[in-house]
């Protein structure tokens, strides 16, 4: 049984620093929209959209779903590092993350 | 690993910063003497908590008869939350030899068929003395473990433990960590780890389904419930009680393959875990410490 490796800090994932019209936050917006229906897509959702506890308002269940849905999405790799509980802060952060991952 | 939100009264804020230490004292103490100040703190603090305790005389009140077996059950009880204290902490746990004597494991076939392809989903819930991973962990299986832990510091594991098969823990305190360890849980299972999960965790989880037990209503979480949809692990129940002989572990039948309608796949579920649960509660009433004691969902 081996555990995930580490995930390197996000010091810089400050989602101010993702432009809005980023391809990754484009998809990750579409994924975490279609999850979150219609009802509870905030009308300007974008990067600094939180994704839990206000904006998107998901649980912990649909993050899940979220999550799987990106790596399927964006083909990451069952090694890749572990995913900071920080990167589901907003969508800029988890589109941050994924990039991160998918280079790997 | 700790819970990021504080406990809500100052009783019990006391209580559980007073813990560390009074834990600790009992490690040091004589297996008999560190259990037995256990079981006595744990009867004394009953007294001292009438809302708990009139929830317990209910419980004991819904499964035994007569005031004789009523009392005689809610001692037991008692005793029995002490009992669970002192396992989950280790007290009295120096030698590994003793705790792997004292444990037996039924349906281990079931458990070894599931693990040989793949990795293996396995529920618990806070029955019995708890803990169903470690001892699972004395039944030579390494685990990956996922939760939420006490609510205080709790003491270092005996050296002891050190001798059993490894353990990876992934605590969750809240919604993104919960998560985040969930995803990571999804990702064992794929690797082919045997990853344990309690159904039953009183954090703020998503509430799946309600298992309408004879004198209590269990809530029943939805993250091994997700898990089992998403990885398409074999799922088995795993329970542990105490026995005359010692304790035993129960590996149940696996459950149901996930369906493809999720309402249809829910209620196979409800209505497999219904009946194994329900059976323990009727068979031992005594050893569900966290149903009798803590308050409902």
């Amino acid at each position: 049984m081996c555990r995930p490796s580490q995930s390197p800090a996000i010091a810089d994932r400050s989602p101010v620093n993702v432009p809005h019209d980023d391809p990754v936050v484009t998809r990750v917006l579409a994924i975490v929209s279609r999850i979150a229906g219609a009802q509870r897509t905030p009308v300007n959702a974008g990067v600094e959209t939180r994704l839990w506890g206000g904006g998107f308002s998901l649980d912990s269940i649909e993050l899940l779903y979220v999550l799987v849905a990106c790596d399927e999405a964006f083909g990451v790799a069952d090694d890749s590092h572990d995913l900071p509980p920080e990167a589901l802060a907003t969508v800029g952060s988890l589109a941050a993350a994924l990039e991160d991952r998918v280079r790997g | 690993m700790r819970r990021r939100e504080p406990p809500a009264s100052l009783y019990e804020r006391l209580q559980v910063a007073a813990l560390p230490t009074f834990l600790r004292v009992a490690r040091r103490l004589p297996r008999r003497c560190g259990v037995g100040l256990v079981v006595a703190a744990a009867i004394g603090q009953a007294m001292l908590d009438p809302l708990r305790l009139s929830r317990a005389i209910r419980w004991v009140s819904a499964h035994r008869v007569g005031v004789r077996q009523r009392a005689s059950s809610l001692v037991l009880l008692l005793v029995n939350r002490g009992r669970f204290l002192a396992w989950a902490t280790g007290i009295g746990e120096a030698d590994p030899g003793t705790l792997q004597e004292t444990v037996t494991i039924e349906g281990r076939a079931l458990l070894d068929e599931a693990a040989a392809g793949s990795g293996v989903l396995v529920v618990t819930l806070h029955l019995g003395p708890g803990s169903t991973a470690r001892a699972l962990r004395e039944c030579g299986y390494a685990v990956v473990v996922g939760g939420e832990g006490f609510r205080f510091v709790a003491p270092d594991p005996p050296v002891a433990w050190d001798t059993l098969p490894p353990v990876v823990r992934v605590p969750w305190r809240d919604t993104d960590s919960r998560a985040t360890g969930l995803y990571e849980l999804a990702r064992y299972l794929r690797r082919g780890s045997v990853v344990v999960l309690p159904a039953d965790a009183p954090d703020k989880g998503r509430v799946e389904f309600s298992l309408r037990l004879s004198g209590r209503q269990l809530d029943v979480r939805s993250g091994w419930f997700t898990l089992r949809r998403l990885t398409k692990a074999p799922t088995l129940l795993v329970l542990h009680a105490w026995s005359a002989r010692g304790r035993v572990v129960t590996v149940h039948p696996p459950l149901p393959p996930p369906m493809a309608n999720v309402e249809s796949d829910r209620v196979a579920c409800h209505a497999y875990l219904f009946d194994a649960v329900q059976r323990f509660v009727v068979a031992h009433p005594e050893q569900c410490v966290s149903l009798a004691w803590l308050p409902g969902n």
